[in-house]
């Protein structure tokens, strides 16, 4: 045999390939088995089914597993759709599995099941329900704008309270598509912010109908809303994850814009009953305190002022008169003891001393006066004799005798020769008079 | 909220609380006639608020932000 009898490996496997991919049953296989190998990737899943006897690589593309609802899982028996073949560089043979259903369950149920709990353990059931407005001025509904949801929402508030503004944001309620535009309006209504409450709402229908309440970013975006929701899916029976992560569920569209109004008749009623209860109670109170102005105004005292003093009266009277008892007690002690004390005083008075001195005193006087008329007496007599010898040894005596003083006309007395000038004026004084001379000569007389 | 001063809701609130309290007496004259003008005042406001509001129509939000009316097709189909 030569070389060229040889396969190369290539085209073996090139061969084995066509085999696959031509055979009428591999083309479209439908299989059941458990997963095993799972390990979510980024893009591709690359994983095997077995059962208890054997076992097959499966890979499934992207494209083909972003249609897949739930989560597939280590274990889980699934149903999956898909073409044999084989992929060359490894001579491995494989399912490409195209779709994949839980086995048992519905893959939507699913998936239902795998999100409730996911949000579940995040929580998000147990955050705090906003409170429903309980009189709105706007409200956003989301749903379709040519279902029957819209139109029961505006019967009901139309009757209920025809005042709130409703504002259709038209949303996709089913297929692939509708879960984001639902989201886009929630969005846009929280953007917009001026409404009160949102409804998100669509009438009943299959599972996949309503699948679109049961994506996460859906209950996400009703988790994020600023705005409190009232969900009304399906019927009353179905419940979505929209329903359980909203403020409030309401069983039908109608119950919806039940909840969100109030009944505009019952509110103005409220009001006029509150109305008529401030004003009946306005007119008791003034009433209960009327009779109590009057009650106090027919008090005893009110009534007889003068009763209120007639106490204090006869307190003054009493106090008085003790007062004035005990005033007079006093005043009477008070003049007994001066009259004690005056006599024992009048004992005590020193006039006799006063009259012992007063004579002593006279007695001294009458001496010293006396003693003072003697010694003047004999002072008087003393000065007579003095007197007289001085008259003896007067000048005037001596001019008596013919004597004369000289002087000048300055009254100096002119003693020596030498006082008198020729010419002069000399005074002459004599014992009966003056004389006035002029010095006519003189003459010394040198032996004096 | 389109709200910016104090609420239907606080005021409806408010004008209970007065009623209440005057009810159930016990309140100086003078803050009881204070609360009843109060009060009297608020039940006008809030009946001239529900009186007054006009019925309104059901708008539809367009793709460009512009609002229009919604006329309501009685009951086509079941979505």
């Amino acid at each position: 045999m030569d070389n060229s009898q040889y396969l190369t490996v290539t085209a073996l496997t090139q061969y084995l390939k066509r085999k696959f991919d031509v055979d009428p049953y591999l083309g479209h296989v439908y299989l059941m088995g458990e997963i095993s190998n799972f390990r979510l990737r980024p893009s591709h899943q690359y994983f095997s089914l077995k059962d208890d006897k054997a076992k097959i690589s499966a890979v499934m593309f992207k494209s083909n597993f972003s249609k897949v609802k739930f989560k597939p899982e280590e274990g889980m028996k699934v149903l999956v759709k898909g073409r044999i073949s084989l992929y060359e560089p490894s001579g491995t043979y494989q399912i490409y599995v195209e779709s994949m259903e839980p086995d048992g369950l519905g893959a939507l149920y699913l998936a239902f099941e795998q999100l409730k709990k996911k949000l579940s353990q995040q929580g998000v059931f147990d955050l705090p329900k906003r409170d429903i407005p309980q009189f709105p001025k706007r409200i956003a509904v989301v749903t379709s704008s040519s279902g029957a949801v819209i139109h029961d929402i505006m019967t009901t508030v139309q009757r209920r309270y025809p005042i709130v503004q409703l504002v259709l944001f038209p949303a996709q309620v089913q297929g692939d598509t509708a879960a984001a535009t639902i989201v886009q309006q929630l969005k846009r209504i929280n953007e917009i912010g001026n409404f009160d409450t949102i409804i998100i709402g669509r009438g009943g229908g299959s599972i996949e109908d309503l699948w679109p309440f049961n994506e996460e970013i859906v209950a996400q975006a009703i988790v994020e809303s600023q705005i409190p929701i009232i969900s009304s899916v399906g019927h009353e029976t179905d419940t979505t994850i929209a329903d359980m992560v909203a403020d409030l569920r309401a069983a039908t569209p109608t119950a919806a814009a039940e909840l969100a109004t109030p009944v505009l008749r019952d509110v103005l009623m409220h009001i006029q009953d509150l109305k008529a209860r401030l004003a009946n109670a306005q007119v008791k109170l003034i009433q209960n305190y009327r009779d109590r102005v009057r009650n106090y105004a027919q008090n005893t005292f009110l009534q007889h002022p003068e009763r209120i003093y007639e106490v204090y009266l006869q307190k003054v009277d009493n106090l008085t008169s003790r007062l004035n008892k005990v005033l007079s007690e006093m005043i009477y002690n008070q003049r007994q003891s001066l009259w004690d004390i005056r006599g024992r005083l009048n004992n005590q008075s020193p006039m006799g001393q006063l009259h012992y001195y007063d004579t002593i005193v006279n007695s001294y006087q009458q001496r010293i006066l006396n003693s003072t008329t003697k010694i003047i007496n004999s002072s008087r007599n003393s000065f007579s004799k003095d007197v007289a010898s001085l008259d003896s040894l007067s000048p005037l005596k001596t001019l008596s005798r013919g004597y004369a003083i000289a002087t000048d006309e300055n009254g100096k007395i002119l003693k020596q020769a030498a006082d008198y000038k020729v010419d002069k004026e000399v005074n002459l004084k004599i014992t009966d008079g003056n004389i006035k001379l002029i010095t006519k000569e003189i003459s010394e007389e040198n032996n004096g | 909220m389109a709200e910016d001063k104090k609420s239907f809701e606080d005021n409806l609130k408010d004008l209970e609380d007065i009623v209440t309290n005057l009810e159930n007496g016990n309140v100086p004259l003078e803050e009881a006639m204070e609360n009843f003008k109060k009060g009297v005042s608020l039940s006008k406001k809030l009946e001239k608020t529900l009186s007054d509001a006009e019925t309104t129509v059901t708008k539809i939000m367009q793709k460009d932000g512009s609002e229009s009316t919604l006329e309501d097709k009685d009951n086509e189909g079941n979505e």
